[in-house]
């Protein structure tokens, strides 16, 4: 600019300046993502408001009462451990298969790694309480098949197996964010400079040597963070603590509150869980704050790399067979055998383990019995919400986004932690905040409660915490430059951001919104909670048979659900196989 | 402890690419002497690299034999992994563990070495290793906080700390900016030359392979094309490729006359040793400095051609002056005071002993 100024001849330089001044992107775009930020802070300042106040409602006189009593509530207190140990399974299952599965995948000469990136990515899709209700019909302790035959064999006087106790909740729900794990821990380990390892190797160091004192510390950032979601998944999802722990009142976090706020009797009282979930609230800001200094120091391990390539892959030679048994047994287990299971239910009038004379009552008629006016209005709600939830939050994501990794100012960070908070605080205390304040707030023409516009809304404040970390990721690999070169051939910011940054975002884009597409189809915790005519989705359909022991209609339409979902997921894949690498998170 | 430190013999490896196979290694042999600097030049893509990880054992060739020391690593059925050779090696990208301090880095052979090594040694072999890379110290330093030039001789410490029998050195100076890389090179030199640490040493910058090594095979499209002294290599390049990978070269068709003489399109020319018989197409390279310049004809003179200067380039130490010869352009190196100007005509020597003739 100066440059020019100083070369230009004064009478051009005095000339009028027409053009119009518009304000730049990220400007303007700070303005816009104030209102999702708000709301986002908002529904959770609502939460933490109804804590103090008398029942929790908001016409309640102000107290700390809900604190006292929260604190000297022996049944809490066995929610707290519960969710201790039920997320503890949790995360060790997940990381233990995730991790080892990546390490097969990434390090060894197994082979087969897109099959199984591939299997792992549809695992991921496969709703939670499917794989639930599947391990339900294999281990539970009365109805499950493999109990009733060890029971047989052995002639055991009781189950060897219950699958629906905290550790078998947490066993379930560790099996299916292993996926999960896996895809964050193969990003992590496809990353490393493979001559950090070999240079171990050519130091003297054997293969598990190197695994532990060379890959493992240095993919610990990775592994944390997978830790971490894992984690935070697990105290969110209300899927699998309902269909596993529901019937035996083994509570956790996310089905106390549930079930707090839908008592089968009397009037919901709120107080105690407002008062819980400002706890969580903490928790979760906490936390927040600590992984963003984590994900800080992390960046000191980035190395001064040259081109990083794969290491040489480990020799399986004659424990081939071993990594095959575990391979095979992980899908085979979490995966095919529930699935079976389901769908041999969906044919039978009622539960029984596989046999000859079963065999003989198999039937369709728990499909052509099924309600189909109840499945059309489910089918009708999944579809609004499959497709205007990932729309909406793929677009705040990208404001998100583009203001946190683009703009220069400090506040950039406070929209950077916002975003971050549906992922640190359940999902459940957001329904909750939502439903509250819709009940309480929104009146006439605008009353919210119940409706589907809410229901969408929140999953798409929600969905924002996993849209802005693939945006901030897929932004901070466009380099800077590449704006800073449109600018300089003439493009305004909007220009610039229009023609060359979102064009380049674009894969991303499209992964992200069908990604998102899926959560919100499988997703139970939300419309549960939001609860209402208008918001009965497909799985909340399933979940409603479920609960009133239509237990074969249920599987028959989780299968429907699943049969739907494919066509999304076929797509899914087709566009994912372009863009490899591009893990999950 | 028999032997050649290192015996490379028929080693290939070939990778698929879609249907067909590329042959990186096709048939390489070589022996390395005791304390020897053996360099495998070439550009990248020719075999070099994956020549040096076999060696190392990080690569599986699938044919061949490697013995260091006397020991069969690969071949006859056995394969030794790259933990248990008695190598260190330099890796490009330097390997240096980000997780852990100077001392544990350098540390780290010793700390996994088979038998134990005991904790007061560790720390007296580790202290002299990085002493001898000028990193005495750094040892609680965070290895991330090094320059990329530490990082380079804290990898190098960490390959001699446990005193191997082999050095491998894979691109070691190539992520180092110009006037560093220098400055290493005399480094990496010296060090060996203490030490005496037999060196196998990939690169694909002509002047470190000239500068250190003690020989240097050139390698293309998987094979050695030329094994020699570094001077034999710059002066008696037996190929076209390598002559003209080697440092820069004026190349001149002709054909042979009789005994040592070679008749071209610019005139006739006598070589010292033309091993081609009369009448057979050859390709003469003499090198831009070799090439004398005269401003005006110089009589009684052989091997005198005339030319018209084309351009002169001055690049510090000297001039190039690109002087046009018939319908080619040859390159002289020339005394930075030389007094030609563009289009000036002048006369070039080509003393008999700075040819080389190839076939």
């Amino acid at each position: 600019m100066t440059a020019t100024a100083l070369r230009e001849p004064p009478a051009v330089a005095a000339e009028p300046v027409r053009q119009r001044r518009r304000p730049a992107a990220t400007g303007l775009l700070a303005v816009v993502i104030t209102v999702p930020a708000l709301v986002i802070v908002g529904l959770l300042g609502v939460v933490v408001y109804l804590g103090f106040r008398a029942h929790g409602t908001p016409d309640g006189a102000l107290t700390t009462s809900n604190f006292t009593v929260l604190f000297g509530d022996a049944e809490v207190w066995s929610v707290v451990r519960n969710t201790v140990v039920y997320v503890l399974v949790t995360v060790g299952v997940a990381l233990f298969f995730g991790t080892a599965l990546a390490l097969l995948v990434e390090r060894s000469d197994f082979g087969w790694g897109r099959t199984i990136a591939t299997a792992m990515v549809l695992r991921i899709l496969v709703p939670g309480f499917f794989t639930a209700m599947g391990w339900i019909f294999l281990f539970h302790p009365r109805i499950g098949a493999v109990n009733q035959w060890l029971m047989e064999w052995f002639h055991l006087g009781h189950a060897p197996v219950n699958i629906v106790s905290l550790v078998g909740m947490g066993f379930v729900e560790g099996l299916a964010l292993s996926a999960l794990v896996f895809g964050m821990v193969s990003a992590s380990l496809g990353a490393l400079d493979g001559s950090l390892e070999e240079a171990a190797r050519a130091s003297g160091a054997g293969p598990l040597r190197v695994l532990f004192r060379v890959t493992l510390p240095l993919v610990r950032p990775g592994l944390l963070g997978a830790g971490l979601f894992a984690g935070t998944i697990a105290v969110s999802s209300l899927d699998i603590p309902l269909i596993m722990g529901l019937s035996n009142r083994t509570y956790v976090f996310s089905s106390y509150l549930y079930v707090a706020t839908n008592p089968s009797a009397g009037t919901p009282e709120y107080g105690v869980p407002a008062a819980f979930s400002a706890v969580m609230i903490l928790l979760g800001v906490a936390f927040t704050l600590w992984y963003q200094r984590v994900l800080r120091s992390g960046r000191k391990y980035q190395v001064v790399a040259g081109k990083g390539h794969r290491p040489a892959r480990i020799r399986l030679g004659r424990w081939r067979w071993a990594a095959w048994l575990f391979v095979g047994g992980y899908f085979l287990w979490s995966t095919i055998l529930p699935v079976l299971m389901v769908v041999w239910i969906s044919l039978l009038p009622f539960v029984q383990k596989p046999s000859a004379a079963a065999f003989k009552v198999a039937s369709l008629d728990n499909y052509r019995q099924l309600d189909w006016s109840f499945v059309e209005r489910g089918l009708t709600t999944t579809i609004k919400l499959m497709v205007i939830a990932p729309t909406l939050a793929v677009l705040m994501s990208l404001a998100f986004s583009f203001v946190v990794v683009r703009a220069r100012r400090r506040y950039r960070m406070v929209y950077d932690l916002v975003a971050f908070l549906p992922q640190a605080v359940p999902t459940t205390v957001f329904a909750f905040g939502a439903m509250i304040a819709a009940l309480y707030w929104t009146r006439g023409w605008y009353g919210l409660y119940g409706t589907l516009a809410l229901l969408v809304g929140v999953t798409a404040l929600v969905q924002i915490a996993f849209g802005t970390r693939m945006f901030n990721a897929g932004l901070l690999q466009i380099h800077v430059e590449l704006e800073e070169a449109a600018a300089m051939s003439g493009a305004s910011s909007w220009t610039a951001l229009r023609r060359v940054t979102l064009p380049l975002l674009r894969p991303v884009v499209t992964y992200t919104w069908l990604w998102l597409a899926l959560l919100s189809l499988r997703d139970l915790t939300v419309p549960t909670l939001i609860g209402g005519q208008d918001t009965l989705t497909l799985s909340v359909a399933s979940w409603t048979l479920f609960n009133s022991g239509q237990v074969g209609a249920s599987s028959a339409l989780t299968l429907l659900m699943i049969l739907f979902m494919a066509p999304v997921v076929v797509l899914f894949l087709l566009l994912t196989r372009k863009n490899e690498g591009k893990a999950p998170v | 402890m028999t032997g050649t430190p290192l015996a490379v013999e028929g080693l290939r490896k070939g990778f698929a690419d879609r249907d067909t196979v590329v042959k990186a290694i096709d048939d390489v042999g070589f022996e390395v002497k005791e304390g020897e600097v053996y360099t495998l030049l070439g550009p990248s893509g020719c075999g070099k690299t994956s020549t040096l990880r076999a060696v190392a054992g990080l690569e599986r060739p699938d044919e061949g034999r490697i013995v260091i020391d006397g020991t069969a690593v690969t071949g006859d059925g056995v394969f030794v992994p790259p933990n248990r050779r008695d190598i260190g090696m330099v890796f490009q990208s330097y390997g240096i563990w980000p997780h852990m301090t100077v001392f544990e880095n350098a540390a780290f052979p010793l700390r996994v070495a088979r038998p134990k090594v005991p904790k007061k040694e560790i720390a007296a072999r580790v202290e002299s290793a990085l002493a001898a890379v000028h990193l005495g110290g750094f040892e609680g330093r965070n290895a991330t906080q090094l320059s990329g030039g530490q990082q380079q001789r804290l990898a190098l410490a960490r390959a001699l700390v446990r005193r191997p029998k082999l050095l491998l050195l894979d691109e070691p100076l190539s992520n180092l900016d110009a006037k560093l890389r220098q400055a290493m090179r005399a480094e990496l030199a010296s060090l060996q030359q203490e030490t005496g640490i037999t060196t196998l040493f990939v690169t694909h910058d002509q002047d470190e392979a000239l500068s250190m090594s003690s020989r240097i095979a050139v390698m293309q499209a998987g094979r050695i094309v030329q094994e020699g002294r570094p001077r034999d290599i710059y002066q008696r390049p037996e190929t076209r490729f390598v002559a003209d990978f080697v440092g820069t070269t004026n190349f001149l068709p002709g054909r042979g006359a009789d005994g040592a003489r070679i008749t071209t399109e610019v005139g006739e020319f006598a070589v010292k040793d033309a091993p081609h018989a009369a009448g057979e197409d050859v390709l003469l390279a003499v090198r831009p400095e070799s090439v004398l310049l005269h401003l005006s004809e110089p009589s009684g003179t052989p091997n005198v051609v005339r030319g018209r200067v084309d351009r002169v380039m001055f690049v510090g130490e000297a001039v190039d002056c690109h002087i046009r010869v018939g319908d080619a352009v040859w390159v002289t190196r020339q005394d930075p005071h030389l007094a030609a100007v563009s289009g000036d005509e002048v006369w070039l020597e080509l003393p008999a002993d700075k040819i080389a003739v190839l076939a």
